[in-house]
């Protein structure tokens, strides 16, 4: 019965609507973007500092290739800049994301690509050298950049995300031979004119029709230098011709019987493409190439959000058959990537949330997000939705104390509290004391919850009228007091107290709660 | 004050529940020493027909109490009360009902005994039960609340039995002036229909209507926001646990009906005022104790400054108002009023009503 629920799920995903999982009287959806079909890409120039030519050719090639890769998608356009009219560019020199930004939005483009080239000549022959930068618009993907999970119970409707990357990438600079930067096949897709010079007046050597295979082996501006059978070389303008990947075995490099672009990134920006148009099959792949790049040389940054963006493709390709060992691998790949990164623990456990319902493994890759960053937003916003909703019998949540003092720090900070003192009055030195102690008095009627998230995460309830000893290790701690809230009834809800404490070594400091009533004077 | 003590007095304890038996007897033995007071003065008495009791003898109450000035919120009814946003669904609702007990004469009026005959003198007497009751609506916003109340006056009183039913509608715009203070400005229109049977032989009362309007001002001293809180300081009395206001207000009221008076001593007729004209000054005081109690006190001093002609030529015309009423909020949402009213200051009439309501808040 569930897998029919789920299933039903997953096809209403599919097609654009929120997709639909059941449990109880829970409901957890992922919240997915409608389906998108207007994605531009700007190229940007790849800038030439040598002036060696090689910039512009690219430009103009990687234009060409990423015309073919995601033309055919309806609605679907990629723009060369012209260097010419923008000024911007100049900006992009720099390395600087914010100006692509600016031409992002400028031209309604949902990312923009560009970079670099130098060419390294040595005895072994010249060598080119393409450092490559995308820039996502953040406006033009919206939701598409997270995973985002939306929870309805009865009571209240949660939600929680977290990025499935960044959206600047700084791809490592790629190193090709130069014999191998413009090699390719070439098909004329019009009538087509080959010429002896790289010039639209250059006489003409031989007339095409349509659907010619012809084989490129260099650029000059816009124009491909074709080899003649006889030997000779001629020139067809660039806009004459389909510039597809290059196929199986046409570079040393290829060795895995797939066909690729000039450069990696367009793979990724392929993926980026297709991932909006729900068309996740299109996506992994393109991802999947990648990463599978012999010898790519991103950083670990960018194969790490690969990873996570064919992840999130394959869980959402075909979720009738999610499995989970197979398809949490891109984001265990993504996680031995970049170890420190929070947020590649978040989307593995929020992946594997969404799809099993589970808590196994959840709840682990949620405390390394918050061992490496104890503020992780989305961490905490996904363990406080999980408290929250364990609450019903929805979920087995298991009782940690780790667990429910970050829960219980999140519910403080989303109501009404009142803050507590950064500093403890009074202090008094003790070099018995190892760490830091605080000794807890409750002169309220009802049962205190202090919950500590710091150097330690600890949770501690004080009895109506008890004192108690606390020891933490010393530093900083954020520090939620309340009540539990069966406590509440009908009562006035008891506003809580929230603060930052800093508790220093070798110190015993004295903490009184009252329950009072407040106002504004 | 130690935090034992505190709590006792929070909790209505000991020393509270002392003083307000100690302000009690001081009122009731006040009473007993001085039989006196009444009511607003007013109105006429026809020659040969009615002699009619004041017409503010309900409506002025209404206006400082229930309107002008600032009703005490116990600390659960403040803390769960969030500025309303304007909706067809009213805010609140109020019902109040009372019994007063009224001893005295008020005004004369003169029986016609027969052609030829002397006109033969009566006072009005007041000795007798009145039971009341009066309902309140009010859609409430941020600072302006608007409504109506409806009210139901019996009164069977020796010289003759009267109901008067009636309609109000109010309105009133608060303005803060500081965390704790607001000017409060209400105007109301009323009406009441008044049917009156006389009981005294050979005198007829008419029966009457009743126009009028007030415009009050007042200056309100409660803390905007009250909450409750966890907190690192010992409870102490504060600002927060008082409330109060003083209000200023003036009443316009007219009947439909032309009166005469007979002076019986001169033997003169008399052409009565239709018009009346009420001054009152009204304050408040009050204290919250523990979440869900508060007590507070009322003085309103009425100054009736009609110049009447006829039968009231004589009477006083001003007294003084002392209401002690206490709240109590089971719920959020509920609360229940109760109390003891007594005239003072009033040389004809004494009277002490006690009165009990209830409130909702939606």
């Amino acid at each position: 019965m569930m897998n029919r629920v789920y299933l039903l799920g997953v096809c209403l995903l599919l097609l654009g609507v929120q997709g639909i999982a059941y449990s109880s009287n829970v409901h957890f959806n992922f919240a997915i973007a409608d389906k998108r079909g207007d994605t531009d890409v700007l190229i940007a120039e790849f800038l030439d500092p040598g002036d060696t030519g090689i910039g512009k050719s690219l430009s103009y090639l990687v234009w060409r290739e990423l015309l073919t890769a995601i033309g055919n998608q309806t609605g679907k356009s990629v723009i060369l800049l012209n260097p010419a009219e923008e000024t911007l560019l100049e900006e992009l020199k720099q390395g600087r994301h914010e100006a692509a930004l600016e031409l992002a939005q400028k031209y309604r483009a949902s990312m923009v690509l560009w970079g670099d080239v130098k060419v390294r000549k040595s005895s072994a022959g010249s060598r080119v050298l393409v450092s490559s930068f995308l820039t996502l618009n953040p406006e033009a993907y919206s939701r598409d950049l997270f995973l985002t999970m939306k929870v309805e119970s009865e009571k209240k409707d949660y939600q929680f995300q977290e990025n499935i990357s960044k959206s600047r990438f700084n791809f490592k600079r790629f190193d090709m031979r130069s014999e191998e930067v413009f090699a390719r096949q070439l098909i004329t897709r019009i009538p087509a004119i080959l010429r002896e010079q790289p010039a639209a007046a250059a006489p003409v050597v031989q007339r095409l029709p349509a659907g010619i295979v012809l084989s490129a082996n260099d650029m000059h501006g816009t124009w491909f230098e074709v080899r003649m059978p006889e030997g000779s070389v001629a020139y067809i303008a660039g806009n004459e011709v389909s510039v597809g990947p290059r196929l199986a075995g046409q570079l040393q490099t290829q060795t895995d019987g797939q066909s690729r672009f000039t450069m990696p990134v367009e793979h990724f920006v392929e993926g980026l493409s297709y991932y909006p148009s729900r068309r996740f099959e299109d996506a992994y792949r393109a991802f999947h190439q990648f990463i599978h790049w012999p010898g790519v040389n991103a950083s670990n940054d960018s194969l790490a959000s690969a990873y996570r963006w064919q992840g999130a493709s394959l869980m959402f390709k075909d979720p009738s058959r999610f499995d989970e060992v197979r398809d949490l691998e891109a984001f265990s790949q993504a996680v031995a990537l970049s170890p420190y990164d929070p947020s590649a623990y978040n989307i593995r456990a929020l992946a594997r949330f969404g799809m099993t319902h589970q808590l196994d493994g959840v709840l682990e890759d949620l405390g390394k997000a918050l061992t490496i960053d104890n503020k992780n937003t989305a961490a905490r916003d996904m363990l406080f939705t999980l408290a929250e909703v364990g609450k019903s019998d929805a979920l087995d949540l298991p009782d940690l104390e780790w667990v429910s003092a970050v829960a219980g720090i999140e519910r403080t900070l989303r109501t009404t509290y009142v803050k507590l003192p950064s500093e403890i009055e009074a202090p008094t030195s003790d070099p018995n004391i190892e760490g830091a102690r605080l000794n807890v008095e409750n002169h309220t009627a009802y049962p205190l919850n202090l919950n500590f998230v710091g150097v330690v995460t600890r949770r501690v309830e004080v009895n109506a009228g008890d004192a108690q000893d606390i020891e933490l290790v010393a530093g900083e701690y954020e520090l939620a007091v309340g009540f539990s809230q069966a406590l509440q009834g009908r009562e006035p809800r008891v506003r809580p107290m929230y603060g930052i404490q800093t508790y220093k070594p070798n110190m015993a400091y004295v903490l009184k709660f009252y329950l009072n009533w407040q106002g504004n004077h | 004050m130690n935090l034992r003590m505190l709590r006792h007095f929070l909790n209505g304890g000991v020393i509270v529940v002392r003083l307000l038996f100690i302000v009690l007897f001081m009122l009731w033995s006040q009473g007993q020493a001085d039989a006196q007071i009444i009511i607003v003065p007013i109105e006429e008495v026809k020659f040969e027909a009615p002699a009619l009791p004041p017409p503010l003898w309900r409506t002025n109450l209404l206006v400082m109490k229930e309107l002008a000035l600032p009703a005490m919120q116990t600390f659960s009814e403040k803390a769960t009360t969030a500025a309303p946003k304007f909706s067809l669904m009213p805010s609140t609702v109020r019902t109040v009902l009372s019994y007063e007990h009224v001893s005295g004469d008020f005004g004369r009026t003169t029986s016609n005994e027969g052609e030829g005959q002397q006109r033969k003198e009566h006072e009005i007497e007041f000795d007798g039960d009145v039971v009341s009751i009066y309902s309140k609506i009010a859609w409430n916003t941020h600072r302006i609340s608007v409504g109506t109340m409806i009210f139901y006056d019996s009164l069977g009183l020796d010289s003759f039995d009267m109901h008067r039913v009636g309609i109000m509608f109010f309105g009133k715009h608060q303005w803060p002036i500081s965390q704790s203070l607001d000017i409060g400005l209400t105007a109301n229109g009323n009406y009441a229909r008044n049917i009156m049977d006389s009981r005294i032989d050979n005198v007829d009362f008419q029966d009457f209507n009743t126009f009028g309007g007030n415009i009050s001002i007042s200056l309100e001293f409660d803390t905007q926001e009250i909450y409750r809180a966890i907190a690192i300081s010992e409870p102490k009395i504060s600002r927060l646990y008082f409330a109060g206001g003083l209000s200023l207000s003036y009443q316009f009221q007219k009947d439909d009906v032309e009166r005469e008076s007979f002076i019986f001593s001169s033997g003169e007729v008399v052409q009565e005022v239709d018009d009346q004209h009420l001054l009152m000054l009204g304050a408040n005081f009050g204290m919250r104790m523990g979440s869900r109690f508060a007590m507070s006190i009322y003085g309103i001093w009425n100054y009736d400054a009609t110049e009447y002609k006829g039968s009231l030529r004589d009477t006083d015309d001003n007294y003084l108002d002392v209401i002690l009423e206490g709240s109590w909020s089971p719920l959020p949402e509920g609360k229940v009023n109760f109390g003891y009213k007594r005239i003072l200051f009033y040389q004809e009439i004494d009277s002490n009503q006690i009165f009990v309501g209830i409130s909702w808040r939606f």
